[in-house]
């Protein structure tokens, strides 16, 4: 176990707020509650947030959660049973000024008013923007914009059977050409491919009203495994490999009419040098042991799948990042155990996924939703969610320089008090970070109370707060009525992250005055 | 075009005339909110993520009256929205005008989409009108709607010259969705307030006439009856009926959405829409993904009102034999809402 680096988590509180809120981010932290001023009055947990970054043009930002389409909720909604069903769109947050204020546009074709999970990409060759979401009955749908900061209805440009059961899919874009890119997705059918269930699918997309798919690929070959964990993950290189993670379950404990138990599995990682297009698909790493297709990055691993960690669901935490300029340099990060002892881990690959180190890192008892991303200068950066002692969830991101995770500089985004789910996830299955260029953008759910002391680094509201009363309002005016606390999306942008340690000097908190 | 038609609104509140119209049947139906609002800015936004707006599109209104739309929007009268137009230039400033919108962006202001405008200015003879009529057919409802259309043939009319030409035509009456009304029921339509807004309608493919009863509303209750209207008509049965007892189908769970699946077996007291026998045994989730959120626990209540799909609405195959589920919030309502669900099932196809 190492330290952080000393005065890396130093906090420096100036003036916090009195009234409402005079406390602006540290210089090289922002963090923003993401919801909207004009929707203020919201209650809803906004839970499972993912982020796609403009790589054209970084000032242009898209995320998606669990949201809701404003207009389909009645008064103080908070379940899924407070939505009105026939409104046909759901929202997503677009930033066109770097993530210092978001609108909340009804632009995803979810055939109601919200959709289920959901992650976004932009295409880095044109700025279109590309949705993979599990539509509001549960079908998989792949939708493109292409241009976002338009906030129009996105173009649904596929759509799957709802009784394939589809899970997680997740979502990355590259160039297959100077006038198309592929749509690289993956997903867990495991309602028609189980044991099977991980699967790898690729579009082509020359600008069309329709993709052009290819074969799906099984990522897992092992037809006597148990089952695949739900999350399913890819890297891509700019030399065109491709990397693809997820748990093969080895052994476990099934009982009928209960959820399976006692799962072992092996982190299995496979590779294309062809951006999937090889013949056969993900076929370059073998493993030593059976000598089949997917390596073992780790294996034998414990997993207590749907155990409940404060409140949220856990048993399949799951990320994978390649080095931008370093095709071999891949990075792996997972928690395994049980609520009770739930351990981050990562794992470095310097062989192109052939061998992997196990990287020490501080420790964290129960840490969940892991998200690695690696920058332009090789700056490795751990986003996750740690449920303390203090029944807190404390959203962190550990940065390491050297890839070695040895001596990590610490960064607390927020760490506030955990509150109740109904039914719509705490704060979901997954967070995300992204690398552009040199700066790190991600999103996280947490707990919207606006205390200063639960931001560290500050933070600033886009909706009425008030930081001296820790009260949220519907509006600023007169009549103004009190809005009752619940999770929001939140952005963070770390810049300078080559310079050393974390500036605390002008740690504030914010929110709109009028 | 076919139909040459009127719309005419009848507001409870600051009276309006409204004239030459672009508001239809079809684009009251598919807009979020009604309201009225003087144009306060020209070719511009108050939304920063419209960065200055569409000069060619955009206007800024600010709002004197929302006449419908969720009460939960957070869009409020005082407050100034964008809306973004097929043609700014069309729009005078100062002048007020309705809007039919959709919604469509949140930031440090609302901005909505234009379905359908009307010009709207105070009237200069306001005149109480009064309609008396058979109500000849509904439209189909919408789930969660708050309204729903009943046409109307107007035996009587008193008012302003515009009034009495409605006489023996066939006008559409937008009301709340849980009002008590049946087909063939004689119904007389009076506001106490002066008669707002005639216009000329052209899509209506049935009617002359549509009538906005806005006193009559009644909340979020209309919404509910909407919904259970729609729910009615997507399921196979819909029984009054009280659970014997409940248990597990032996199913694999290896995934995050799992149903976590259990069987009701309910003895029917009533039929109250399609066939059921004495007895029938029903698929229901206890599954915590939010594929399941708000599904209905009918294991935790000993009687009710039971609304039943096939298992395919559910995206689901028969387990263990048993091919009915309950899987929405509203497939479970309680006893209580007997009259209610009674009330929304008129008109639903048996």
């Amino acid at each position: 176990m190492n330290a952080p680096r000393t005065g890396a988590i130093i906090v420096l509180v100036i003036g916090a707020a009195a009234g409402s809120g005079a406390c602006a981010t540290a210089a090289n932290v922002t963090i923003v509650d993401m919801i909207p001023k004009a929707a203020s009055w919201e209650e809803w947990n906004d839970s499972e947030p993912s982020i796609a970054v403009n790589s054209r043009d970084p000032r242009k930002i898209a995320v998606s959660a669990f949201t809701p389409s404003l207009v389909a909720r009645l008064p103080h909604a908070k379940t899924l049973g407070d939505l009105i069903t026939t409104v046909p769109t759901a929202p997503l947050f677009i930033s066109i000024d770097n993530g210092i204020s978001w609108a909340l546009a009804d632009m995803l074709p979810a055939g109601g008013p919200i959709t289920r999970d959901i992650t976004v990409r932009f295409s880095p060759r044109t700025g279109a923007l590309f949705a993979s979401m599990l539509r509001y009955d549960s079908s998989l749908s792949i939708a493109r914009s292409r241009n976002p900061s338009s906030y129009g209805i996105m173009e649904t440009l596929l759509s799957f059977d709802v009784h394939r059961g589809d899970d997680q899919p997740y979502i990355e874009v590259a160039p297959a050409s100077a006038t198309s890119d592929y749509l690289l997705l993956s997903s867990n059918v495991d309602e028609i491919y189980q044991p099977q269930s991980a699967q790898f699918y690729r579009f082509l997309d020359i600008g069309g009203a329709a993709l052009r798919m290819t074969e799906p690929t099984h990522l897992d070959v092992r037809e006597e495994r148990v089952g695949d964990g739900p999350s399913i993950r890819a890297a891509v290189a700019s030399d065109g490999k491709v990397y693809e993670a997820f748990f093969s379950w080895r052994s476990a404990t099934k009982v009928p009419g209960a959820d399976v138990s006692n799962v072992r599995a092996d982190l299995v990682v496979l590779r294309d040098d062809l951006l999937g297009g090889e013949d056969p698909p993900f076929a370059r790493l073998v493993e030593p042991s059976d000598h089949r297709r997917g390596i073992w990055a780790a294996t034998n691993i414990p997993i207590a799948f749907k155990d409940v960690l404060g409140n949220q669901r856990i048993g399949s935490s799951l990320s994978i990042a390649v080095d931008p300029n370093h095709s071999d340099r891949v990075f792996v990060a997972w928690s395994d155990g049980d609520a009770k002892a739930y351990h981050l881990h990562v794992k470095r690959s310097d062989s192109a996924g052939e061998h992997w180190l196990a990287l020490a890192l501080p420790a964290v008892v129960r840490g969940t939703n892991p998200s690695i991303a690696v920058n332009a200068s090789g700056v490795v950066a751990l986003l996750f969610q740690h449920f303390t002692d203090a029944r807190t969830w404390e959203s962190r991101v550990l940065l390491s320089h050297d890839g070695t995770f040895a001596n990590p500089t610490e960064i607390v985004l927020s760490n506030a008090r955990a509150l109740d789910s109904v039914d719509v996830p705490l704060l979901g299955d997954y967070d995300q970070i992204q690398a552009v260029g040199n700066d790190f953008y991600g999103v996280f759910a947490a707990n919207n109370e606006p205390v200063c002391a639960n931001f560290p680094l500050g933070a600033t509201y886009r909706r009425y707060a008030d930081f001296g009363a820790h009260r949220l309002y519907d509006r600023n005016s007169v009549g103004r009525q009190t809005v009752g606390p619940s999770v929001d999306p939140f952005f963070f942008h770390i810049t300078n992250v080559m310079e050393t340690g974390i500036d605390t000097s002008s740690v504030r908190c914010a929110s709109p005055k009028s | 075009m076919l139909y040459a038609a009127q719309v005419a609104t009848l507001m409870s509140l600051p009276s309006w005339h409204v004239s030459p119209v672009a508001i239809s049947t079809p684009v009251l139906k598919s807009s979020d909110f009604v309201l009225v609002g003087t144009v306060v800015q020209l070719g511009t936004s108050n939304v920063g993520s419209l960065t200055g707006g569409n000069k060619n599109l955009d206007i800024v209104v600010h709002v004197t009256r929302i006449v419908s739309g969720p009460s939960a929007s957070g869009l409020t009268v005082g407050s100034d929205v964008t809306v973004r137009t097929p043609n700014a230039l069309r729009y005078k400033l100062q002048k007020s005008y309705v809007f039919a919108v959709r919604s469509w962006l949140y930031d440090d202001n609302v901005a909505v989409v234009e379905l359908g405008h009307d010009d709207a200015v105070p009237p200069k003879h306001p005149a109480v009108a009064r309609l008396t009529g058979v109500i000849s057919d509904f439209d189909a409802p919408l789930r969660d709607a708050p309204r729903r259309y009943a046409y109307l043939t107007v035996a009587a009319a008193t008012g302003g010259a515009a009034v009495r030409a409605w006489e023996g035509r066939t006008i559409t009456v937008a009301v709340p969705a849980d009002s008590l009304l049946t087909r063939g029921q004689s119904l007389t339509l009076q506001t106490n307030h002066p008669l707002d807004a005639i216009v000329s309608a052209s899509e209506s493919p049935i009617s002359q006439i549509l009538l906005i009863i806005e006193n009559l509303k009644k909340g979020n209750h209309e919404k509910r009856v909407a919904s259970i209207t729609a729910n009615a008509d997507d399921s196979v049965a819909v029984v009054a009926a009280h659970l014997l007892q409940t248990e597990t189908v032996a199913d694999d769970r290896t995934a995050t959405h799992a149903g976590h699946l259990q069987i009701a077996t309910l003895q029917v007291d009533d039929v109250l829409k399609g066939d059921a026998p004495a007895t029938i045994r029903v698929l229901y989730s206890q599954g915590d993904d939010i594929r399941w959120g708000g599904a209905p626990n009918l294991g935790s209540q000993r009687s009710g009102i039971y609304f039943v799909h096939s298992v395919a609405s559910a995206g689901l195959t028969p387990q263990a034999g048993v091919g009915l589920i309950c899987f929405r919030t509203e497939d479970l309502l309680p006893v209580a809402d007997l009259a209610l669900v009674r009330q929304a099932l008129v008109g639903v196809r048996k």
